[in-house]
């Protein structure tokens, strides 16, 4: 006689079984999305009211944030003069990118959106005197830094660099095998994206002609468009920032230092005006960094 | 007796097949490669001398092509008066992208790369008459039309409903079928890549309409986009906007560039009266699904 029946060789318990670890695994997966929302739940309340948390991966050794957009969110924070506390941490936004913010109890992601949202809530217009032409042309500039020079500096630095330079530019938060890792995947990205399908000689020669349309733009300008500030000056600045501080030995370090000189005395021209305390938003030489160490 | 040794249980007799099967293969992938060198080299010889071979991937229904890029390159050709013929096929560049062209034995590919090679190697500047400023600015535009707005394109036609994007392709139904099927796949990573994927719809809508305002009120009451003369960058901006009023049916893209920015509009009839007179022989005839003879909407 049959101990028990069987439905194609599987027995009525290894069914049970297998039935009962899905529906295991299931529990555990909505368990554990509850659990991750109480935590969220829990964060938000701890933070103060009507101050901006912005989220974002560590100070870097030589610049604030070797990424440009969180870089160009607290630009714009501080030309606007909103109050802002810094939570530094890897924590993606629900986007999977950085920077995201949280302001009174309500995420938000992306840089610009996160700036969208602000204006909207507190009536904040950083580009009030600009006419409708000038907003049309500053809005073509940030695609243009943000959506297409942004993945010169992404081949550049994490695939022909592999990622080398990342682990000293972040004082070791990166390490080199973390850097080696994200390599491999930014490469298949930039190729889906359309600028990694190209050899390196032609990225370079679309990185020159970015360049050159900022510095002709630009001109002998103190700002994008005069002597004002405007919002669009914290993304170009976000981005030639990372091309001065944390790309070491790059074509683009070359081009912004010594082959267009207007974009890097406007570069020190904005972090003069609204990183005062750049100093201070370094690491410090216990933690890998160059703060209070004299700028070559 | 063993018949014959073995290593880990495989025969010296399957170890010899193993490694003339692998032989095989890797001397069939060597005589297909060259055997596509041959087709090339064969291919090229039959082109017209100082001729730009086109290649493109078929007439539309309603627009001699459905992407933007081939439609920008076929423009500009006819903007510079550079003699030029279409070899219309699916097959895509080696970067596998369209359009990608020929020109006197050599291939180049990108369509923007394609314009700066006819441009040096022919001396033509459809941007002469611009200033610097106006260049700087115009380059700007031509990024946040192919690299921003398109992806806009692509998401609203490929990450959602495609009944719209099956009602504009130009081939037979299966091939329509399967074709969108594969392109909807890659596209769909490529948008999650560039970041465009990442959106809702309702971020996105917000971002279409940022982008066609921007164009709008910078093109304002001009012929074209610099002036009363075309350049370069209008073939650019015509592709791109020609597809939102022809082949996105529907879309948001469609309704504010009928709608919303009439200029846009207007500036699209424009550039197709002047340097596409024969529009309606460049899209599909009735009998192979397209409008060709029928009066527009």
């Amino acid at each position: 006689m049959a101990s028990s029946s069987s439905f194609f060789g599987v027995t009525e318990c290894n069914l049970l079984c297998v039935g009962g670890l899905v529906a295991g695994l299931a529990l555990a997966a909505v368990a554990f999305k509850r659990y991750q929302k109480y935590k969220d739940d829990q964060r938000r309340q701890t933070y103060p009211k009507d101050t901006v948390v912005l989220h974002q991966i560590g100070r870097g050794k030589y610049i604030p944030s070797i990424s440009p957009f969180p870089l160009k969110l607290e630009t714009y924070l501080r030309m606007a003069k909103i109050p802002y506390i810094n939570e530094h941490a890897h924590t993606m936004s629900s986007k999977g990118k950085t920077p995201w913010m949280t302001y009174n109890g309500e995420d938000v992601d992306d840089s610009q959106m996160c700036i969208d949202f602000l204006n909207k809530k507190l009536g904040v217009d950083m580009n009030k005197h600009l006419s409708l032409e000038q907003k049309s042309i500053g809005h073509a500039f940030r695609i243009l830094v943000e959506d297409h020079l942004y993945w010169t500096g992404v081949l550049q630095r994490w695939v022909y660099d592999k990622g080398a330079h990342v682990p000293e530019a972040s004082g070791g938060r990166v390490t080199p095998f973390q850097a080696r890792m994200i390599s491999r995947k930014i490469g298949p990205q930039a190729y889906m994206q359309g600028l990694g399908r190209h050899t390196q000689e032609e990225v370079m020669c679309i990185l020159r002609k970015d360049v050159e349309a900022l510095s002709c733009f630009l001109g002998q300008k103190k700002f994008l468009f005069g002597d004002d500030p405007c919002e669009y000056d914290c993304s170009i600045f976000g981005l030639l920032a990372q091309a001065l501080w944390s790309m070491p030995g790059s074509p683009h370090e070359v081009m912004a230092k010594k082959e267009f000189p207007n974009l890097k005395d406007y570069v020190y021209r904005v972090r003069e005006t609204f990183w005062p305390d750049w100093n201070e938003c370094i690491l410090e030489p216990e933690q890998g960094g160059t703060r209070g160490k004299k700028e070559k």
